[in-house]
């Protein structure tokens, strides 16, 4: 059974039918692009079981997706165990360790990749405006100031059409932010500004600033959206994707050269 | 107006004119011509990567001026490297990828691509740069496995492996500063998203590539097909995303 679990025949199968299945993802992402903004929205674990009961095409794909990688896994973790273990201690060659290590890695970040998505909190597009106060696990965040200094008029413009209108002229990283205090049960920790694309990070704990907003009818300044994510996981598999990257371009060196019958 | 038309379009042509050169002394096997045409299509790629970056202020990213150019130049500069031994059979592969990408982009306008405000932001240029990188070596690993599905030994298909990994690993490059960008833009390493999906499909045909079951790998054309989809599909997502 374990010697089955471990073929490469199995492994080519998995990849074959996981591709199929992701490339009905992409066609679901098409006819059904509701419901896949939805699971950007909350942790998975949230998402999956209302979503099952409400629309459960989609679900019913994610889940596929989660068990063909299960056995992905499961089959790498097998061959792993009983071939290129087996080989690299019976060789002792560099390669064959490398060989070997490379897919340990690639078994750590798939199984990161999907505890990532099951693990944390995530609570998206909340309104940032001074005053407002949003708390996610032991954290909360009060915002005190939303700066955009450049013209307020590209906030209005329909979210598809603003594209063009956002060059480094007009729109200025630097210089627009969202000024905000950071509480740990209910204790100040520190006031901060958090930039697009230069979030706080405080631990487990990610604030994200990823849009800003128009000002409306009851509040004269502009505003802004914030995500706040609690995933201890993040620089876990950062890293361990990055060694994985390493693994594989060392073993690329290392077998750069082609072994003829007898070396 | 008239430099973001005007020198793309130029560049365009000439390009065109000598990867149609380097094909006619590939078939008529005017190997030393065939050398010279190619370091004057690497000068005029070149030349054209350098008027992105000083006209853009910023390193080449996408879109069917800027990627083209770019995969011209990187796959030029592989074919002088790598094509040592037995070079013809893959370069007349590899023109022939390129002459089907201009083919494919018949039609689209030739321009530098719009201005965007995340373009100061390194891993937003990191990802797409090394996009392209990833895709010339993809491309570069496909003529190499087409040769090698009609040319005795197993040498080039040593080779297209070869190619094939430095590719997933450049793309690989790409993915984690892509992925980086994301959980810096949306709190999230992962977005379910056609992009997400796809970039994933890619990763699994490559690894698809390299787990043939033993009665595939003996087939030399199916090797050889195997190797050859991952640039297929990266084309697609290249020029079509």
């Amino acid at each position: 059974m374990f010697q089955k679990l471990a073929s490469i025949k199995l492994t080519f199968y998995l990849l074959t039918a996981l591709v199929l299945l992701m490339g009905c993802g992409v066609w679901m992402s098409l006819t059904l692009p509701a419901q896949f903004k939805a699971m950007n929205l909350v942790s998975i674990w949230e998402w999956l079981p209302r979503a099952l009961v409400e629309a459960p095409t989609v679900p019913i794909w994610f889940l596929l997706v989660c068990i063909l990688a299960a056995l992905l896994g499961l089959n790498a973790f097998a061959c792993s165990l009983t071939r290129l273990w087996a080989r690299a201690r019976r060789t002792g060659e560099a390669r064959a360790w490398l060989f070997f290590i490379l897919h340990c890695f690639f078994l750590m970040v798939l199984f990161c990749h999907g505890l990532i998505l099951f693990v944390g909190e995530k609570q998206s597009n909340l309104e940032a405006r001074p005053g407002n106060r949003h708390a996610i696990g032991p954290y909360a965040v009060e915002i005190h100031r939303v700066v955009f200094t450049d013209d307020l008029d590209l906030l209005d413009i329909p979210y598809k059409q603003r594209r063009a209108y956002m060059t480094r002229e007009s729109i200025h990283l630097d210089q627009n932010f969202v000024e905000l205090t950071l509480y740990k049960n209910d204790m100040a920790l520190f006031s901060k500004k958090i930039f697009m694309l230069a979030p706080l990070k405080r631990g487990d704990l990610q604030v994200t600033l990823t849009e800003f907003l128009p000002p409306t009818a009851a509040q004269s300044g502009p505003g802004a959206r914030i995500t706040l994510t609690l995933n201890p996981l993040n620089r876990i598999f950062f890293s361990i994707y990055a060694a994985m990257i390493l693994a594989l371009a060392g073993f690329t060196a290392l077998t750069w050269k082609r072994r003829h019958k007898g070396e | 107006m008239f430099a973001n038309l005007e020198i793309p379009s130029l560049v365009h042509h000439l390009l065109l004119a000598l990867v149609l050169a380097e094909g006619l002394c590939l078939i008529l096997k005017r190997m030393p011509l065939w050398r010279w045409v190619g370091i004057l299509k690497l000068v005029v790629a070149g030349v054209g990567l350098v008027w992105i970056s000083v006209q853009g202020n910023r390193i080449p990213l996408y879109g069917p001026f800027e990627a083209l150019t770019y995969l011209i130049f990187v796959t030029g500069i592989l074919g002088l490297i790598f094509g040592r031994r037995d070079l013809r059979a893959p370069a007349l592969w590899s023109t022939a990828w390129i002459l089907g990408l201009f083919a494919l982009l018949w039609n689209q306008p030739m321009a530098l691509n719009e201005d965007y405000y995340m373009y100061d932001n390194l891993l937003v240029l990191l990802f797409f740069n090394l996009r392209i990188l990833s895709g010339a070596f993809f491309i570069h690993g496909a003529a190499q496995y087409l040769a090698a599905a009609h040319t005795p030994g197993k040498a080039l298909f040593h080779a297209g492996r070869n190619t094939l990994l430095l590719a997933i690993c450049i793309y690989l490059c790409s993915e984690w500063t892509g992925s980086l960008w994301c959980l810096n833009w949306y709190g999230d390493s992962w977005h379910w998203s056609r992009g997400f999906l796809k970039a994933a499909i890619l990763f699994l045909l490559t690894m698809g590539a390299f787990h043939l079951p033993g009665q595939l790998v003996r087939h030399r054309i199916l090797k050889a097909g195997a190797g050859v989809i991952p640039g297929l599909f990266m084309v697609w997502m290249l020029f079509y995303h």
